[in-house]
Protein backbone atom coordinates (compact mmCIF):
# COMPACT_ATOMS: atom_id res chain seq x y z
CA UNK A 1 0.00 0.00 0.00
CA UNK A 2 1.31 3.22 -0.81
CA UNK A 3 -0.05 6.93 -0.26
CA UNK A 4 1.22 9.40 -2.67
CA UNK A 5 0.00 13.20 -1.48
CA UNK A 6 1.09 15.46 -4.84
CA UNK A 7 0.89 19.21 -4.61
CA UNK A 8 -1.93 18.91 -2.36
CA UNK A 9 -3.47 22.49 -1.34
CA UNK A 10 -7.30 22.56 0.43
CA UNK A 11 -9.10 25.78 1.31
CA UNK A 12 -12.20 25.89 3.11
CA UNK A 13 -14.47 28.92 3.99
CA UNK A 14 -11.52 30.90 2.66
CA UNK A 15 -8.56 29.61 4.53
CA UNK A 16 -6.18 27.60 3.64
CA UNK A 17 -5.71 24.82 5.52
CA UNK A 18 -3.17 22.69 3.82
CA UNK A 19 -0.12 23.74 1.44
CA UNK A 20 1.43 21.98 -1.16
CA UNK A 21 1.74 19.32 0.56
CA UNK A 22 3.86 16.61 -1.03
CA UNK A 23 4.22 13.01 0.66
CA UNK A 24 5.01 9.44 0.24
CA UNK A 25 3.73 6.69 2.41
CA UNK A 26 4.37 3.49 2.06
CA UNK A 27 2.68 0.47 4.15
CA UNK A 28 4.82 -1.46 7.24
CA UNK A 29 5.89 2.07 7.98
CA UNK A 30 4.58 4.10 11.32
CA UNK A 31 4.31 8.21 9.98
CA UNK A 32 3.99 10.92 12.80
CA UNK A 33 2.35 14.37 12.39
CA UNK A 34 3.37 16.69 15.13
CA UNK A 35 1.80 20.22 15.33
CA UNK A 36 0.46 22.70 17.34
CA UNK A 37 -3.56 22.67 17.60
CA UNK A 38 -5.01 23.68 14.41
CA UNK A 39 -1.83 23.10 12.38
CA UNK A 40 -3.25 20.89 9.75
CA UNK A 41 -2.82 17.37 11.36
CA UNK A 42 -6.61 16.51 11.18
CA UNK A 43 -7.25 17.88 8.10
CA UNK A 44 -4.18 16.01 6.15
CA UNK A 45 -5.54 12.98 7.81
CA UNK A 46 -8.91 13.94 6.38
CA UNK A 47 -7.41 14.53 3.64
CA UNK A 48 -5.77 10.79 2.96
CA UNK A 49 -9.18 9.01 4.13
CA UNK A 50 -10.86 10.78 1.37
CA UNK A 51 -13.09 13.31 3.20
CA UNK A 52 -12.08 15.69 1.93
CA UNK A 53 -10.88 16.42 -1.33
CA UNK A 54 -7.71 18.70 -2.62
CA UNK A 55 -8.18 22.17 -3.97
CA UNK A 56 -5.14 21.79 -5.87
CA UNK A 57 -2.84 18.44 -6.18
CA UNK A 58 -3.96 14.83 -5.96
CA UNK A 59 -4.09 11.77 -3.47
CA UNK A 60 -3.07 8.68 -4.99
CA UNK A 61 -3.32 5.17 -3.65
CA UNK A 62 -1.36 3.04 -4.82
CA UNK A 63 -1.70 4.70 -8.36
CA UNK A 64 -5.28 5.40 -7.97
CA UNK A 65 -6.92 9.24 -7.17
CA UNK A 66 -8.58 9.93 -4.34
CA UNK A 67 -11.98 11.85 -5.61
CA UNK A 68 -12.05 9.94 -9.09
CA UNK A 69 -11.41 6.72 -9.24
CA UNK A 70 -12.07 5.76 -5.42
CA UNK A 71 -14.27 7.50 -3.10
CA UNK A 72 -12.28 6.18 0.20
CA UNK A 73 -9.65 4.05 0.42
CA UNK A 74 -10.81 0.30 0.34
CA UNK A 75 -9.48 -0.61 3.65
CA UNK A 76 -8.72 2.07 6.40
CA UNK A 77 -9.15 2.26 9.83
CA UNK A 78 -9.53 5.54 11.49
CA UNK A 79 -9.89 7.70 14.71
CA UNK A 80 -10.50 11.03 13.85
CA UNK A 81 -10.91 13.59 16.71
CA UNK A 82 -13.56 12.34 19.40
CA UNK A 83 -14.56 9.16 18.66
CA UNK A 84 -18.76 8.63 18.46
CA UNK A 85 -20.80 5.36 18.74
CA UNK A 86 -24.53 4.69 19.12
CA UNK A 87 -25.41 5.24 22.54
CA UNK A 88 -27.80 2.72 23.26
CA UNK A 89 -25.47 -0.04 22.41
CA UNK A 90 -22.24 -2.06 23.75
CA UNK A 91 -18.98 -1.58 22.59
CA UNK A 92 -19.47 -5.17 21.18
CA UNK A 93 -22.62 -4.30 19.22
CA UNK A 94 -21.51 -1.39 17.85
CA UNK A 95 -18.20 -2.83 16.54
CA UNK A 96 -20.56 -5.81 15.23
CA UNK A 97 -22.53 -3.68 13.36
CA UNK A 98 -19.67 -1.68 11.68
CA UNK A 99 -18.27 -5.22 10.81
CA UNK A 100 -21.52 -5.72 9.08
CA UNK A 101 -21.10 -3.06 6.20
CA UNK A 102 -18.23 -4.71 4.72
CA UNK A 103 -18.21 -8.21 6.34
CA UNK A 104 -14.60 -9.00 6.02
CA UNK A 105 -14.81 -9.85 9.77
CA UNK A 106 -17.58 -11.13 12.02
CA UNK A 107 -18.05 -11.16 16.00
CA UNK A 108 -15.08 -13.01 16.47
CA UNK A 109 -13.14 -10.45 15.64
CA UNK A 110 -15.02 -8.28 17.00
CA UNK A 111 -13.82 -9.56 20.50
CA UNK A 112 -10.37 -9.54 19.76
CA UNK A 113 -10.24 -5.96 18.64
CA UNK A 114 -11.84 -5.07 22.03
CA UNK A 115 -9.49 -7.33 24.29
CA UNK A 116 -6.70 -5.68 22.26
CA UNK A 117 -7.29 -2.33 23.50
CA UNK A 118 -8.27 -3.38 27.12
CA UNK A 119 -11.91 -3.47 26.50
CA UNK A 120 -13.83 -6.39 27.92
CA UNK A 121 -16.18 -7.69 25.09
CA UNK A 122 -18.85 -8.97 27.86
CA UNK A 123 -18.81 -5.60 29.83
CA UNK A 124 -22.84 -5.08 29.02
CA UNK A 125 -22.61 -1.69 29.76
CA UNK A 126 -24.01 0.84 26.78
CA UNK A 127 -21.65 3.27 24.59
CA UNK A 128 -23.27 6.43 26.91
CA UNK A 129 -22.01 5.10 30.46
CA UNK A 130 -18.80 4.79 28.98
CA UNK A 131 -15.87 6.88 30.79
CA UNK A 132 -14.32 9.02 28.47
CA UNK A 133 -11.17 6.63 28.57
CA UNK A 134 -13.35 3.59 27.08
CA UNK A 135 -14.89 5.42 24.69
CA UNK A 136 -11.12 6.28 23.35
CA UNK A 137 -10.00 2.84 23.38
CA UNK A 138 -13.20 1.73 21.95
CA UNK A 139 -12.33 4.21 18.72
CA UNK A 140 -9.21 2.23 18.38
CA UNK A 141 -11.18 -0.71 18.58
CA UNK A 142 -13.11 0.47 15.61
CA UNK A 143 -10.15 1.64 13.57
CA UNK A 144 -7.79 -1.72 13.87
CA UNK A 145 -11.06 -4.04 13.34
CA UNK A 146 -11.09 -5.00 10.36
CA UNK A 147 -6.77 -4.87 9.88
CA UNK A 148 -7.23 -2.47 7.69
CA UNK A 149 -4.18 -1.68 5.18
CA UNK A 150 -4.08 1.82 5.75
CA UNK A 151 -4.14 3.23 9.53
CA UNK A 152 -5.08 7.06 10.53
CA UNK A 153 -4.92 7.67 14.34
CA UNK A 154 -5.50 11.62 15.63
CA UNK A 155 -4.18 12.04 19.11
CA UNK A 156 -4.94 8.12 19.90
CA UNK A 157 -3.73 8.57 23.22
CA UNK A 158 -6.30 11.06 24.35
CA UNK A 159 -8.08 10.46 27.75
CA UNK A 160 -5.57 7.59 28.08
CA UNK A 161 -3.88 7.01 31.48
CA UNK A 162 -0.20 5.62 31.14
CA UNK A 163 -1.30 1.87 31.06
CA UNK A 164 -3.82 2.67 28.57
CA UNK A 165 -1.30 4.99 26.39
CA UNK A 166 1.81 1.62 26.62
CA UNK A 167 -1.32 -0.78 25.67
CA UNK A 168 -2.16 1.48 22.34
CA UNK A 169 1.54 2.18 21.47
CA UNK A 170 2.23 -1.84 21.47
CA UNK A 171 -1.10 -2.00 19.66
CA UNK A 172 -0.13 0.28 16.47
CA UNK A 173 3.33 -1.28 16.70
CA UNK A 174 1.85 -4.62 15.79
CA UNK A 175 -0.57 -3.24 13.70
CA UNK A 176 2.67 -1.78 11.57
CA UNK A 177 3.98 -5.26 11.87
CA UNK A 178 1.75 -6.90 9.82
CA UNK A 179 1.93 -4.65 7.05
CA UNK A 180 -0.50 -1.79 8.02
CA UNK A 181 0.58 1.58 6.70
CA UNK A 182 0.04 3.67 9.86
CA UNK A 183 -0.56 7.59 10.34
CA UNK A 184 -0.66 8.97 14.13
CA UNK A 185 -0.85 12.68 14.68
CA UNK A 186 -0.30 14.04 18.34
CA UNK A 187 0.70 17.23 19.79
CA UNK A 188 2.90 14.63 21.90
CA UNK A 189 6.54 14.76 20.54
CA UNK A 190 7.58 12.04 23.18
CA UNK A 191 4.72 10.13 22.37
CA UNK A 192 5.79 10.47 18.86
CA UNK A 193 9.70 10.10 19.05
CA UNK A 194 8.71 6.54 20.85
CA UNK A 195 6.49 5.13 18.24
CA UNK A 196 6.72 6.82 14.66
CA UNK A 197 9.99 6.22 12.04
CA UNK A 198 9.42 9.16 10.33
CA UNK A 199 8.23 12.17 11.91
CA UNK A 200 6.47 15.46 9.80
CA UNK A 201 5.82 18.53 11.43
CA UNK A 202 2.88 20.26 10.32
CA UNK A 203 3.14 23.89 10.84
CA UNK A 204 0.11 26.34 9.34
CA UNK A 205 -0.89 23.26 6.59
CA UNK A 206 2.85 23.35 5.88
CA UNK A 207 4.52 19.83 6.04
CA UNK A 208 8.12 19.25 6.66
CA UNK A 209 9.88 16.65 7.91
CA UNK B 1 -25.91 -4.48 -1.23
CA UNK B 2 -24.13 -1.66 0.70
CA UNK B 3 -27.52 0.96 -0.15
CA UNK B 4 -29.40 -2.08 1.83
CA UNK B 5 -26.80 -2.20 4.30
CA UNK B 6 -26.49 1.95 4.61
CA UNK B 7 -30.43 1.84 4.67
CA UNK B 8 -30.38 -0.70 7.55
CA UNK B 9 -27.88 1.59 9.64
CA UNK B 10 -29.89 4.88 8.95
CA UNK B 11 -33.15 2.85 9.74
CA UNK B 12 -31.49 2.14 13.20
CA UNK B 13 -30.24 5.46 13.83
CA UNK B 14 -32.58 8.03 12.29
CA UNK B 15 -35.71 6.57 13.17
CA UNK B 16 -35.46 5.75 16.50
CA UNK B 17 -35.47 9.21 17.79
CA UNK B 18 -38.48 10.49 20.65
CA UNK B 19 -38.78 13.33 18.33
CA UNK B 20 -41.39 11.61 16.69
CA UNK B 21 -43.73 10.78 19.66
CA UNK B 22 -43.01 14.74 20.49
CA UNK B 23 -44.75 16.04 17.59
CA UNK B 24 -48.02 13.79 19.36
CA UNK B 25 -49.35 16.66 21.01
CA UNK B 26 -48.54 18.87 18.05
CA UNK B 27 -50.85 16.74 15.80
CA UNK B 28 -53.49 16.76 18.87
CA UNK B 29 -54.10 20.20 18.84
CA UNK B 30 -54.18 20.53 15.36
CA UNK B 31 -56.86 17.96 15.79
CA UNK B 32 -59.16 20.33 18.97
CA UNK B 33 -60.43 22.61 16.69
CA UNK B 34 -62.89 20.08 14.72
CA UNK B 35 -63.53 18.01 18.07
CA UNK B 36 -66.71 20.09 18.46
CA UNK B 37 -67.74 19.66 14.95
CA UNK B 38 -67.49 16.41 14.87
CA UNK B 39 -69.34 15.77 17.51
CA UNK B 40 -71.90 17.68 16.19
CA UNK B 41 -72.10 16.40 12.61
CA UNK B 42 -73.77 12.65 11.53
CA UNK B 43 -71.67 10.61 9.74
CA UNK B 44 -68.05 11.99 10.61
CA UNK B 45 -65.38 9.07 9.01
CA UNK B 46 -62.25 8.93 9.73
CA UNK B 47 -61.51 10.57 6.69
CA UNK B 48 -62.64 14.01 7.87
CA UNK B 49 -60.50 13.88 10.66
CA UNK B 50 -57.22 13.41 8.05
CA UNK B 51 -59.42 16.36 5.40
CA UNK B 52 -59.70 18.46 8.85
CA UNK B 53 -55.45 18.64 9.24
CA UNK B 54 -54.56 18.63 5.63
CA UNK B 55 -57.25 20.97 4.19
CA UNK B 56 -54.92 23.92 4.48
CA UNK B 57 -56.70 27.11 3.15
CA UNK B 58 -58.14 29.25 0.47
CA UNK B 59 -56.82 32.78 -0.26
CA UNK B 60 -57.01 35.24 0.52
CA UNK B 61 -55.32 33.18 4.26
CA UNK B 62 -54.42 36.33 5.69
CA UNK B 63 -57.39 35.96 8.56
CA UNK B 64 -57.66 32.62 8.00
CA UNK B 65 -53.94 30.90 8.45
CA UNK B 66 -54.42 27.44 8.73
CA UNK B 67 -52.11 26.94 11.63
CA UNK B 68 -52.38 23.15 12.49
CA UNK B 69 -51.71 22.47 8.91
CA UNK B 70 -48.64 24.74 9.34
CA UNK B 71 -47.78 23.15 12.37
CA UNK B 72 -47.91 19.55 11.47
CA UNK B 73 -46.24 20.35 7.49
CA UNK B 74 -43.56 22.47 8.96
CA UNK B 75 -42.94 19.89 12.40
CA UNK B 76 -42.16 16.97 9.95
CA UNK B 77 -39.11 19.80 8.08
CA UNK B 78 -38.32 19.83 12.14
CA UNK B 79 -38.17 16.29 12.57
CA UNK B 80 -35.53 15.45 9.48
CA UNK B 81 -33.51 18.46 9.30
CA UNK B 82 -30.48 17.18 11.22
CA UNK B 83 -30.30 13.67 10.96
CA UNK B 84 -27.66 13.81 7.89
CA UNK B 85 -25.95 16.11 9.05
CA UNK B 86 -25.37 14.81 12.69
CA UNK B 87 -25.27 11.15 10.81
CA UNK B 88 -22.40 12.50 9.52
CA UNK B 89 -20.29 14.19 12.38
CA UNK B 90 -20.64 11.09 14.39
CA UNK B 91 -20.70 7.26 13.41
CA UNK B 92 -22.10 7.91 10.14
CA UNK B 93 -19.03 8.69 9.22
CA UNK B 94 -17.15 5.38 10.26
CA UNK B 95 -20.30 4.19 8.19
CA UNK B 96 -19.28 5.91 5.07
CA UNK B 97 -15.57 5.03 4.78
CA UNK B 98 -16.64 1.60 5.09
CA UNK B 99 -19.33 1.77 2.82
CA UNK B 100 -16.66 3.16 0.18
CA UNK B 101 -19.72 4.99 -1.39
CA UNK B 102 -20.67 8.98 -1.47
CA UNK B 103 -23.16 7.84 -3.75
CA UNK B 104 -24.84 5.19 -2.09
CA UNK B 105 -24.64 6.53 1.50
CA UNK B 106 -26.36 9.57 -0.20
CA UNK B 107 -28.73 7.58 -1.40
CA UNK B 108 -29.28 5.68 1.64
CA UNK B 109 -30.35 9.00 3.38
CA UNK B 110 -33.09 9.44 0.81
CA UNK B 111 -34.53 6.50 1.27
CA UNK B 112 -34.48 7.54 5.06
CA UNK B 113 -36.42 10.25 4.99
CA UNK B 114 -38.86 8.90 2.69
CA UNK B 115 -39.35 6.14 5.87
CA UNK B 116 -39.13 9.16 8.34
CA UNK B 117 -42.05 11.00 6.74
CA UNK B 118 -43.92 8.07 6.52
CA UNK B 119 -43.13 7.28 9.93
CA UNK B 120 -44.36 11.07 10.87
CA UNK B 121 -47.33 10.85 8.65
CA UNK B 122 -48.35 7.62 10.58
CA UNK B 123 -48.19 9.52 13.40
CA UNK B 124 -50.70 12.04 12.18
CA UNK B 125 -52.95 9.38 11.08
CA UNK B 126 -52.76 7.56 14.68
CA UNK B 127 -53.78 10.60 16.18
CA UNK B 128 -56.37 11.63 13.81
CA UNK B 129 -57.77 7.74 14.51
CA UNK B 130 -57.62 8.64 18.04
CA UNK B 131 -59.43 11.38 17.82
CA UNK B 132 -62.29 9.74 15.47
CA UNK B 133 -62.73 6.81 17.84
CA UNK B 134 -63.34 9.15 21.06
CA UNK B 135 -66.23 10.93 19.29
CA UNK B 136 -67.79 8.25 17.55
CA UNK B 137 -66.91 8.46 14.02
CA UNK B 138 -66.84 5.70 11.39
CA UNK B 139 -63.91 3.60 10.13
CA UNK B 140 -64.93 4.89 6.87
CA UNK B 141 -62.80 6.08 3.42
CA UNK B 142 -65.02 8.34 1.94
CA UNK B 143 -65.86 11.95 3.08
CA UNK B 144 -68.59 13.68 4.51
CA UNK B 145 -68.89 17.37 2.56
CA UNK B 146 -70.43 19.02 5.86
CA UNK B 147 -67.28 18.41 7.41
CA UNK B 148 -65.35 20.77 5.53
CA UNK B 149 -68.46 23.02 4.90
CA UNK B 150 -68.47 24.83 8.08
CA UNK B 151 -64.75 26.12 7.35
CA UNK B 152 -65.37 26.23 3.99
CA UNK B 153 -68.66 28.10 3.39
CA UNK B 154 -67.76 29.30 -0.45
CA UNK B 155 -66.17 25.65 -1.13
CA UNK B 156 -68.22 22.94 -3.06
CA UNK B 157 -67.10 20.59 -1.51
CA UNK B 158 -68.67 17.19 -2.68
CA UNK B 159 -68.64 13.76 -1.81
CA UNK B 160 -65.39 11.94 -3.04
CA UNK B 161 -65.18 8.27 -3.47
CA UNK B 162 -62.53 6.13 -1.46
CA UNK B 163 -59.76 6.33 -4.16
CA UNK B 164 -60.13 9.99 -4.54
CA UNK B 165 -60.01 10.70 -0.81
CA UNK B 166 -57.22 8.46 -0.58
CA UNK B 167 -55.06 10.30 -3.33
CA UNK B 168 -56.13 14.12 -1.80
CA UNK B 169 -56.05 13.39 1.69
CA UNK B 170 -53.01 10.61 1.94
CA UNK B 171 -51.23 10.50 -0.93
CA UNK B 172 -50.74 13.98 -1.77
CA UNK B 173 -50.15 15.66 1.26
CA UNK B 174 -47.19 12.38 2.14
CA UNK B 175 -45.68 12.73 -1.15
CA UNK B 176 -45.41 17.05 -0.76
CA UNK B 177 -44.15 16.27 2.58
CA UNK B 178 -41.23 14.00 1.56
CA UNK B 179 -40.54 15.95 -1.41
CA UNK B 180 -40.37 19.35 0.37
CA UNK B 181 -38.28 17.40 3.24
CA UNK B 182 -36.04 16.01 0.16
CA UNK B 183 -35.33 19.39 -0.97
CA UNK B 184 -34.48 20.67 2.60
CA UNK B 185 -32.01 18.08 2.87
CA UNK B 186 -30.52 18.40 -0.01
CA UNK B 187 -30.24 22.36 0.66
CA UNK B 188 -28.33 21.26 4.02
CA UNK B 189 -25.44 20.46 1.30
CA UNK B 190 -25.25 23.75 0.40
CA UNK B 191 -26.17 26.17 3.29
CA UNK B 192 -26.53 26.25 7.09
CA UNK B 193 -29.65 24.08 7.84
CA UNK B 194 -31.42 26.52 9.87
CA UNK B 195 -31.41 28.47 5.91
CA UNK B 196 -32.30 25.56 4.30
CA UNK B 197 -35.54 25.36 7.01
CA UNK B 198 -36.38 28.51 6.49
CA UNK B 199 -36.17 28.17 2.80
CA UNK B 200 -38.63 25.39 2.71
CA UNK B 201 -41.05 26.58 5.21
CA UNK B 202 -41.41 29.36 3.21
CA UNK B 203 -42.65 27.74 0.26
CA UNK B 204 -44.77 26.35 2.06
CA UNK B 205 -46.06 29.53 3.35
CA UNK B 206 -45.67 30.95 -0.10
CA UNK B 207 -47.80 27.81 -1.45
CA UNK B 208 -50.72 29.01 1.14
CA UNK B 209 -50.73 32.22 -0.67
CA UNK B 210 -51.07 31.58 -4.26
CA UNK B 211 -53.41 29.16 -5.81
CA UNK B 212 -51.10 27.05 -8.28
CA UNK B 213 -50.38 24.00 -8.27
CA UNK B 214 -47.00 24.23 -9.49
CA UNK B 215 -45.84 25.98 -5.91
CA UNK B 216 -44.05 22.98 -3.50
CA UNK B 217 -46.31 22.48 -0.93
CA UNK B 218 -49.65 22.99 -2.99
CA UNK B 219 -50.17 19.21 -3.31
CA UNK B 220 -50.39 19.13 -0.21
CA UNK B 221 -53.97 21.85 0.69
CA UNK B 222 -56.53 19.58 -0.04
CA UNK B 223 -59.41 22.25 -0.54
CA UNK B 224 -57.56 23.63 -3.44
CA UNK B 225 -57.76 20.48 -5.38
CA UNK B 226 -59.56 20.34 -8.58
CA UNK B 227 -62.15 17.77 -7.24
CA UNK B 228 -62.95 20.67 -4.93
CA UNK B 229 -63.37 23.11 -7.98
CA UNK B 230 -59.62 24.47 -6.81
CA UNK B 231 -56.75 25.02 -9.13
CA UNK B 232 -54.31 22.03 -7.38
CA UNK B 233 -54.76 19.06 -10.63
CA UNK B 234 -54.07 16.29 -8.58
CA UNK B 235 -51.75 14.80 -11.11
CA UNK B 236 -49.75 18.27 -11.50
CA UNK B 237 -49.33 18.15 -7.77
CA UNK B 238 -47.67 14.58 -8.09
CA UNK B 239 -45.43 15.43 -10.75
CA UNK B 240 -44.66 18.75 -8.72
CA UNK B 241 -43.76 16.61 -6.06
CA UNK B 242 -41.81 13.84 -7.60
CA UNK B 243 -39.70 16.59 -9.47
CA UNK B 244 -38.32 17.66 -6.65
CA UNK B 245 -37.68 14.48 -5.20
CA UNK B 246 -36.05 13.13 -8.20
CA UNK B 247 -34.12 16.46 -8.47
CA UNK B 248 -32.91 16.41 -4.90
CA UNK B 249 -32.00 12.84 -5.15
CA UNK B 250 -29.76 14.18 -8.21
CA UNK B 251 -28.10 17.48 -6.74
CA UNK B 252 -27.59 15.97 -3.51
CA UNK B 253 -25.82 12.71 -5.03
CA UNK B 254 -23.48 15.48 -7.22
CA UNK B 255 -23.36 17.90 -4.55
CA UNK B 256 -21.77 15.04 -1.80
CA UNK B 257 -19.47 13.13 -4.07
CA UNK B 258 -17.20 17.07 -2.80
CA UNK B 259 -18.94 17.54 0.16
CA UNK B 260 -15.79 18.21 2.60
CA UNK B 261 -16.80 16.14 5.62
CA UNK B 262 -15.31 17.90 9.13
CA UNK B 263 -15.95 17.85 12.37
CA UNK B 264 -19.29 19.97 13.96
CA UNK B 265 -16.77 22.25 15.68
CA UNK B 266 -14.81 22.67 11.98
Amino acid sequence: MEILIENASKTIRGAEVLKDVNLRLTGGTIYGLRGPNGSGKTMLLRLMAGLIRPTTGRVLLDGKELGKELDFPPSLGMLLENPAFLPEYTGLRNLILLAQIQNRVGASEARQALLDVGLDPKDRRTYRKYSLGMKQRLGIAAAILEKPEILLLDEPTNALDAAGSALIEDRIRRERDRGALVVVASHDGAFLERLAEEIYTVTEGRVAK
Amino acid sequence: MNLLKLFSHDLRCGLRRKRYLLMTPIFALACVPFFGIAMETPGITWMDWVFHLFAGAVPPVVDHLPLGFLAIMGGALLVNLDYLLNDLTASGQQVLIRCGSRREWFLSKCLWNLVSCGVYFAGVLLVATVFCLVTGGEAALTNTPAALNWKFPFTPVRPLSAGQCLLIGIILPYLTMAALSAVQMTLCLFCKPVLAFLGCSGALLVSLYFNAGWIPGSGAILIRTSLFGGAVEPGTAILVDLALLLGSVVAGTIRFRKQNILSAEE
